[in-house]
C-alpha cells in the first residue's frame, strides 16, 4: 500500500512532465492547414516539407488539409492549426471581425479572380445575370465591382465545383484563374477574350493568397513563424525553378488524399500560381504584402459595407512588438 | 691478087695470094675454071697467102665446090688465116668445106 | 535486270504465261476489289447497326431504372407538397422512399433556411441505406450548408427537376464511398415558391458495371461522361472522376475528341470515325436519359474489320498462290507444246552449220507446229539440191577464173614490160603502161627496134574481156610478124587487115596506129587505122595529123594511107587509147582531151613522168567509180644525140667494082683513125666492100654510070659509114636472111653480102632521103 501511494505522486509528476512536454512539443510543431484540399495551389509547402526545408530550418511542420466538415478557418479558430492560407480580402474581413492576424508570407502578388460567362456573352453586358459566387466568402472584389458598375448581378452562392455553371443553371460564374477556370476548360467550356472578365485588368489587381497566423500566436512564436515562413518561401522558390519535380511532389500529396484531379490540371494550376507570384511592376517574386493593394482592398470593401472600417497595412504585418 | 695452079700429089692445088675482093673476082673466076672442069682429082684451095676474101670470093669458092662435089671429089681449103677463117664461120662456109 | 528481261524475251512459254497470268490477275483484282468494297461496306453497316442496337438496349435499360427514381421522387414531392407543415413527417417520407426502393442510395428532403421556424436554419430529412437498415437523420448544419449544394440549387435555378452530376459520396461513420447521382426536384408551395428540394440518390456502380460490360467486339470498350465531360466509366480506372474527355486535349489538342465531347455534352446521339489512342475507331454515342450523362462505345476498326481483313488476306493469298500455280503450269504446258520447236530449231542449226542431211524430227501433229515441221523438211530437200548445183557452178567458175588468170598472164607477157627498154641508147626514151579493166583486155601496144628504126604501135580491140583479149593477141602477133619484113606502116597495116578481115567471123575490129621512126634522121612514117591521133609534145603540144582510115579487120581491100613527118629532137610522142579520154567518174562525166593537154602542160616531157602524171590525173578524176575501159598509154621521147665528131672522111667512087681497092685503102685509113686492130679493120673492109659492091652492081641500070659516096664519121662512141647513091630506090635491109645451115647444094649464090654486113656491123639502117638511097652502117667503138 505504501509503495503504491508513494508511486502516485511520481506518476502524477511524470504525467505532468509528459503533459508539459506534450504542450511544449505542441508548442514546437506548427500545424499548417492550407485553405483547400491537396492541390498545386500549395506546392511550395509540399516541396518544403518533402525536401526537408522545414527540418533544415529547425521547425516542426505538419500539413493537415481541411475536410468538408472542418473548413480551414474554423480549424484556425479552434487552434487545430496554427497557420493557414487566406486571401487578403478574407484576412481583412477576419481582422475586421475581431481576430488580429499576421501575414508571415505573402505568396500571391496578383489577383486571380475572373468572371466566365456562359454562351460566349460579355460579363459586363449581362445585367441582372445569375452569377455564381463562392459561399465560403471569396469574391469581395466582385461584389464591389457589381456595385460600381451597376450590374445588378443575382449572386448564387455555391459550395464547390462548376456543375451549376456546366448544367446551365447560371449565366456566369466567378472562377479562379488557376483553378475553376481550368476546370471549366476541362469541361469543354470555350474561353474567349469576350466571355472572360479578368479583375486584375480592370483596376482590381489586389493580391490574394498569403500565410497567416493569429497575432497572439505570432507574439509567442515569432521565431518559429519566421522560420516556417522562410522555409516555405524557399519551397516556393525551388518549385519555381523545378516545376516538373514540384509537380511530381504535388501529385504525391494529391494521390495520398485521393483527390479527384489529374496531372494536367495540376500542371496548369501550378504554372498559373507561379505566374501570379511575379509582381507586375517589378517582375520579381516579391513575397511581400503591398501596402497599396491593402489600401485599395480596404477602401473598396469599406465603401461597400463589407468592412466596418478600413484595415491598415500595419495591422497585418509584424510590427516588431 | 695472084692465083697459081699446081698439081701436087694427083691433086689440083690453087694458090691464092693477096686480096680476093670484088675487084679481083672476075679474074679469079677465070682462074678457077679448070678446077671446075677437073674430075677424079681432089681440089685444094691453098689460102696461106690469102689476106682477104669477100663475098665475091666466097661465091667463087662455092661454085667450085658445087661443080666438084657431085663428081665425088673433095675440095680442101688449106692454110686459111684467122681472119679468113672468121669470114668462113660468119657465112657458114666453115661447114661446107674440108680444111687442111 | 537485263539478263532477266532477256530470259523472258527468249522463252515464249514464259511470255505467254505471264500475259495470261497478268490478265487473270487484273480481272481478279477488279472483281475482288469490287467485292471487297461492297463486303466492307456491308460489314461496316452491320457493325454500326449492331453497336447502335447495343447502345439502344443499354440506354433503355438504364433509363428504365432512372425512370423509377424520377417517378418515386415525383410521388414523394406530391406527398410533401400536400402536407408541407409537419417537419417530422419528412423523416417518414424520406425513410419511406428507401423502404419502398431498396436499390435507391439515399434520399433527402431539405427545406429553405428557417422554413420550419422551430427547426432552426437547417432542416433536411436525410435517409440512407446502411447495410440492412436505414439511417434517418437531420443532415443540415454549419459544416453542411446544403442550400449551396448543386442538388439544391439546380432544380431551383433551372426550375425543373434534374439529375446531378455523379459524385463520390463518402460515408464517414462507415468510411465507405460510393459513386452516386441524385435526382432532385424542387418542392413548391401553392404560390409556386420553392420551399425545398427532394433529392434521391442512386448508386451508379451498377451503371458502371452495365456500361463497362458493353463490349460488342473483343477490343472495344465503353465510356460514360457527365455534363462536364468527366469520365465516370472508363477502362482506365485512373481517369474515372479525375479526368474529363477534354483533359487530354488541354495539352495535346485533338479536334476529333473535343468534337465528340461537345456532341455528347449536347446530348446528341450518333457515330464518329476518329483516332483514339492512335487507333482508328468507330465511336457510337447516345445520351442516357435526362441525366446529362452520355455513353459511348469505342470500337477499333481493326476489330470491326478484323475478320473481314483476315478474309481479305486469305482470299488474296489464295489468288496469289493460284496465279503462281497457274503461271507455273502454263509455262510447263506451253513449253511442252512448243518442245518440238526447240528440236526443230536445234536441227535447223545443224543444217545451217553445213550438215544438210540432218534428220528433222518426225512429227505426227497436224497443227501449226506440224505444218512448220513439214515445211522445214521440204526446205531442207530444196536446200540440198540447190547446194549441189551451187557447188558445180562454183567449181566451173573457179576453173574459168583459173584459166582467166593464166590468160591474163599470157596477155601481159605480150606487152613490153621492161622499161627503159633500150638503156644503152641515148636517143630514145620509152615508157608504156596498160591497166586493163577486166582480167584480160583488148588494148595493146608494142614496139621494137630493127635496123635503127623504131617500130611501134598502139591499138584497141572493140569489146572487152576474153574475146577482145584473143583478138588483141592475134593483132599483136600479126604486127610483129608483118613488121619483121615490112618497113612501111601502111603496108604493115594493110597486110594485117587482109589477114584479119579474112578470118573475122565475130565482126571484131581493132583501131590501130603504127609508126616507124628512123632513129638517125628522126623521120617518122605512120599510118592510123581509126585510132586516136597521138599527141606530139615539143615546144607546144598538138595532135599529129592523121588520115581517117577505118579500123583493122573491118573490110578486106581497104587502102590505108601512109603519112610522114619529121620528129624534132626532144619531142615526145604520146599515144593512148580511148580508155583515157573516156574514163568516167561517178556522174559518167568523161576525162576528155582537154584534160590530157592540161596534164601535159604541167608535166615534164619525160615519158614515164607524163604517163604517171596522166595516170594520177585520171585516178583523181575517176574517183570512186569503177574503171570502165582499159587505160593504155605509150610515150616515146626522141632525144638529140650529142655526138662528138672526131674524124670525118669521105670518098666517092664510080659504080665500077674495080675501084674497090681504093675503097679498101679508104676503109683502112678510117679504121686506123678509129683505133681498130688489123682483124677488125679487115672485117670493116669486108662489110663496106659488100655494101658498096651491092650499090655498084644494082643501084644503077646496066651501062649507066653512077656514083656511090662513102662518108665515114668517127665519134666517141661509134664509127659510122654512110653509103649513099642516087640510083634506084633499093632497100637492102629487106633482103631475106641467108640460111647458113644449108648444104652446099642447097646454098644460093646470092645474099651473102647483106649477111656479112649484118654479122660484122652493129647496126644497119636504110633510108631513102630526097632521092638518095642512104645506107648507114655503124660499128660501136669499144672503149
Amino acid at each position: 500500500m505504501k509503495h503504491t501511494l508513494k508511486r502516485i505522486p511520481i506518476v502524477i509528476l511524470m504525467l505532468c512532465v509528459g503533459m508539459v512536454q506534450q504542450v511544449a512539443a505542441q508548442d514546437e510543431t506548427i500545424v499548417f492547414t492550407p485553405q483547400w484540399t491537396a492541390q498545386a495551389q500549395f506546392a511550395g509547402y509540399y516541396v518544403a516539407e518533402h525536401l526537408g526545408f522545414y527540418r533544415e530550418a529547425g521547425v516542426e511542420v505538419r500539413i493537415e488539409h481541411p475536410k468538408t466538415t472542418q473548413p480551414a478557418m474554423s480549424r484556425l479558430r479552434q487552434n487545430l492549426c496554427q497557420a493557414t492560407t487566406l486571401q487578403l480580402c478574407q484576412a481583412l474581413e477576419i481582422v475586421d471581425g475581431g481576430i488580429p492576424l499576421v501575414n508571415i508570407l505573402q505568396t500571391s502578388m496578383n489577383n486571380a479572380m475572373v468572371i466566365v460567362s456562359a454562351r460566349g456573352k460579355n460579363p459586363l453586358a449581362q445585367r441582372g445575370a445569375r452569377v455564381g459566387i463562392w459561399s465560403v466568402g471569396f469574391g469581395q472584389l466582385a461584389i464591389c465591382m457589381n456595385h460600381k458598375d451597376h450590374l445588378d448581378y443575382q449572386w448564387v452562392r455555391f459550395a464547390q465545383n462548376i456543375n451549376l455553371f456546366v448544367s446551365g443553371a447560371l449565366d456566369a460564374t466567378l472562377a479562379m484563374s488557376y483553378n475553376e477556370y481550368y476546370q471549366l476548360v476541362q469541361a469543354g467550356v470555350e474561353m474567349t477574350d469576350k466571355n472572360v472578365y479578368r479583375f486584375c485588368d480592370h483596376g482590381y489587381n489586389v493580391q490574394e493568397d498569403g500565410v497567416y497566423v493569429t497575432r497572439s500566436y505570432y507574439e509567442q512564436h515569432r521565431e518559429q513563424a519566421k522560420k516556417f515562413a522562410e522555409a516555405s518561401r524557399k519551397g516556393w522558390e525551388w518549385a519555381a525553378e523545378h516545376p516538373e519535380e514540384a509537380l511530381d511532389i504535388v501529385m504525391a500529396y494529391v494521390d495520398k488524399d485521393h483527390i479527384a484531379t489529374n496531372r494536367v490540371m495540376q500542371r496548369l494550376m501550378l504554372q498559373e500560381v507561379l505566374r501570379l507570384q511575379v509582381d507586375r511592376e517589378s517582375k520579381q517574386r516579391e513575397f511581400r504584402l503591398r501596402p497599396d493593394m491593402v489600401e485599395l482592398a480596404s477602401r473598396l470593401m469599406a465603401e461597400y459595407q463589407m468592412l466596418n472600417r478600413e484595415i491598415t497595412y500595419e495591422e497585418l504585418i509584424d510590427n516588431g512588438k | 691478087m695472084n692465083t697459081t695452079l699446081k698439081e701436087e700429089n694427083n691433086e689440083l692445088v690453087m694458090y691464092f695470094e693477096g686480096r680476093l675482093d670484088t675487084a679481083a673476082a672476075p679474074e679469079a673466076e677465070k682462074a678457077v675454071a679448070p678446077l671446075k672442069e677437073s674430075a677424079g682429082r681432089n681440089i685444094i684451095l691453098d689460102c696461106s697467102q690469102l689476106e682477104y676474101i669477100s663475098s665475091a670470093g666466097l661465091r667463087i669458092f662455092l661454085s667450085v665446090l658445087k661443080s666438084v662435089k657431085p663428081k665425088g671429089d673433095h675440095v680442101y681449103v688449106r692454110g686459111i688465116s684467122d681472119s679468113v677463117r672468121a669470114v668462113f664461120a660468119m657465112t657458114g662456109f666453115i661447114n661446107l668445106f674440108e680444111f687442111k | 535486270m537485263n539478263r532477266v528481261l532477256t530470259y523472258f524475251r527468249r522463252k515464249l512459254s514464259v511470255k505467254v504465261s505471264l500475259w495470261v497470268v497478268l490478265f487473270a490477275a487484273i480481272i481478279f483484282n477488279v472483281a475482288l476489289g469490287f467485292l471487297f468494297i461492297q463486303a466492307r461496306e456491308a460489314v461496316r453497316q452491320e457493325a454500326i447497326s449492331r453497336a447502335m442496337q447495343t447502345l439502344d438496349k443499354t440506354s433503355l435499360f438504364v433509363e428504365s431504372i432512372l425512370n423509377r427514381v424520377e417517378v418515386a421522387t415525383s410521388m414523394t414531392e406530391w406527398l410533401v407538397q400536400r402536407h408541407p407543415d409537419v417537419a417530422d413527417s419528412m423523416f417518414v417520407y424520406s425513410r419511406g422512399m428507401l423502404l419502398n426502393n431498396p436499390d435507391f442510395y439515399n434520399c433527402s428532403i431539405a427545406f429553405e433556411p428557417y422554413y420550419f421556424k422551430d427547426k432552426g436554419r437547417y432542416f433536411s430529412a436525410y435517409s440512407k441505406h446502411i447495410g440492412d437498415s436505414i439511417r434517418t437523420i437531420q443532415g443540415g448544419n454549419d459544416n453542411y450548408q446544403y442550400f449551396y449544394m448543386d442538388w439544391y440549387l439546380m432544380p431551383t435555378l433551372l426550375d425543373h427537376p434534374c439529375w446531378t452530376e455523379p459524385y463520390v459520396d463518402v460515408d464517414v461513420p462507415t468510411n465507405t464511398s460510393e459513386m452516386v447521382t441524385s435526382y432532385c426536384q424542387a418542392i413548391k408551395d401553392d404560390e409556386g415558391h420553392v420551399i425545398g428540394v427532394i433529392n434521391t440518390g442512386l448508386s451508379i456502380s451498377w451503371l458502371s458495371q452495365t456500361i463497362s460490360a458493353v463490349k460488342p467486339y473483343p477490343n472495344s470498350y465503353s465510356i460514360m461522361i457527365g455534363r462536364g465531360g468527366t469520365y465516370f466509366v472508363h477502362p482506365d480506372t485512373t481517369k474515372i472522376t479525375r479526368q474529363t474527355i477534354f483533359t487530354q486535349s488541354m495539352e495535346q489538342p485533338d479536334t476529333a475528341l473535343t468534337a465528340l465531347g461537345h456532341a455528347m455534352q449536347r446530348g446528341e446521339e450518333g457515330m464518329k470515325q476518329m483516332n483514339m489512342d492512335g487507333m482508328k475507331c468507330y465511336v457510337f454515342y447516345k445520351p442516357l436519359g435526362k441525366t446529362g450523362c452520355s455513353m459511348a462505345i469505342v470500337c477499333p476498326e481493326s476489330d470491326i474489320f478484323g475478320g473481314f481483313q483476315r478474309l481479305r488476306y486469305s482470299v488474296r493469298a489464295i489468288v496469289l498462290v493460284g496465279l503462281l500455280l497457274m503461271l507455273y503450269f502454263f509455262i510447263r504446258i506451253i513449253s511442252r507444246e512448243l518442245n518440238p520447236l526447240q528440236r526443230l530449231a536445234s536441227e535447223a542449226e545443224t543444217i545451217a552449220s553445213g550438215q544438210f542431211d540432218a534428220r528433222l524430227p518426225e512429227l505426227k501433229r497436224i497443227d501449226e507446229i506440224g505444218q512448220l515441221s513439214k515445211s522445214f523438211a521440204d526446205m531442207q530437200k530444196s536446200l540440198v539440191k540447190y547446194i549441189e548445183e551451187l557447188k558445180e557452178t562454183t567449181a566451173q567458175k573457179a576453173s574459168i577464173e583459173s584459166d582467166l588468170r593464166i590468160a591474163t598472164g599470157i596477155q601481159m607477157a605480150m606487152l613490153p614490160k621492161v622499161f627503159p627498154p633500150y638503156p644503152e641508147r641515148d636517143d630514145i626514151d620509152i615508157y608504156g603502161q596498160l591497166v586493163s579493166a577486166k582480167e584480160v583486155g583488148g588494148d595493146l601496144f608494142d614496139f621494137f627496134m630493127r635496123d635503127e628504126k623504131l617500130f611501134f604501135c598502139i591499138g584497141d580491140v572493140s569489146g572487152k574481156g576474153v574475146p577482145a583479149a584473143l583478138v588483141m593477141a592475134v593483132t599483136r602477133t600479126l604486127f610483129r610478124a608483118v613488121a619483121f619484113h615490112e618497113v612501111m606502116p601502111d603496108r604493115i597495116i594493110t597486110d594485117m587487115n587482109e589477114t584479119m578481115s579474112a578470118n573475122n567471123e565475130s565482126d571484131m575490129f581493132v583501131t590501130l596506129f603504127v609508126g616507124v621512126l628512123d632513129m638517125p634522121t628522126g623521120r617518122m612514117r605512120y599510118c592510123n587505122a581509126g585510132h586516136d591521133a597521138p599527141i606530139l609534145i615539143g615546144s607546144g603540144a598538138g595532135l599529129l595529123p592523121c588520115d581517117a582510115n577505118i579500123p583493122v579487120g573491118v573490110m578486106e581491100g581497104w587502102k590505108y594511107t601512109l603519112q610522114e613527118t619529121t620528129i624534132d629532137p626532144w619531142t615526145t610522142i604520146f599515144l593512148y587509147t580511148d580508155g583515157l579520154t573516156e574514163a568516167e567518174d561517178i556522174e559518167h562525166g568523161q576525162f576528155q582531151e582537154q584534160r590530157i593537154f592540161d596534164v601535159i602542160k604541167q608535166a615534164s616531157h619525160e615519158p614515164k613522168q607524163i604517163i604517171e602524171a596522166m595516170t594520177e590525173a585520171v585516178h583523181r578524176f575517176v574517183g570512186e567509180a569503177q574503171q570502165s575501159d582499159d587505160l593504155t598509154m605509150l610515150a616515146l621521147q626522141y632525144k638529140h644525140q650529142q655526138q662528138n665528131i672526131r674524124y670525118q672522111r669521105s670518098i666517092t667512087l664510080p659504080n665500077d667494082v674495080q675501084t674497090i681497092p681504093k675503097l679498101s685503102e679508104f676503109v683502112e685509113t678510117v679504121c686506123e683513125a678509129a683505133g681498130f686492130d688489123m682483124g677488125l679493120s679487115m672485117q670493116m673492109n669486108l662489110a663496106i666492100e659488100e655494101a658498096v659492091v651491092n650499090v655498084m652492081n644494082y643501084a644503077y641500070p646496066k651501062n649507066v654510070k653512077g656514083v656511090v659516096s662513102i662518108d665515114a664519121t668517127i665519134t666517141d662512141k661509134e664509127l659510122k659509114f654512110v653509103i649513099s647513091d642516087n640510083g634506084t630506090p633499093f632497100d637492102p635491109t629487106t633482103t631475106a636472111e641467108v640460111d647458113t645451115n644449108l648444104s652446099a647444094e642447097e646454098r644460093s649464090i646470092g645474099g651473102l653480102g647483106i649477111h656479112l654486113i649484118r654479122q660484122i656491123m652493129d647496126s644497119i639502117n636504110y633510108e631513102y632521103i630526097e632521092g638518095r638511097n642512104v645506107l648507114t652502117l655503124v660499128k660501136r667503138i669499144k672503149s
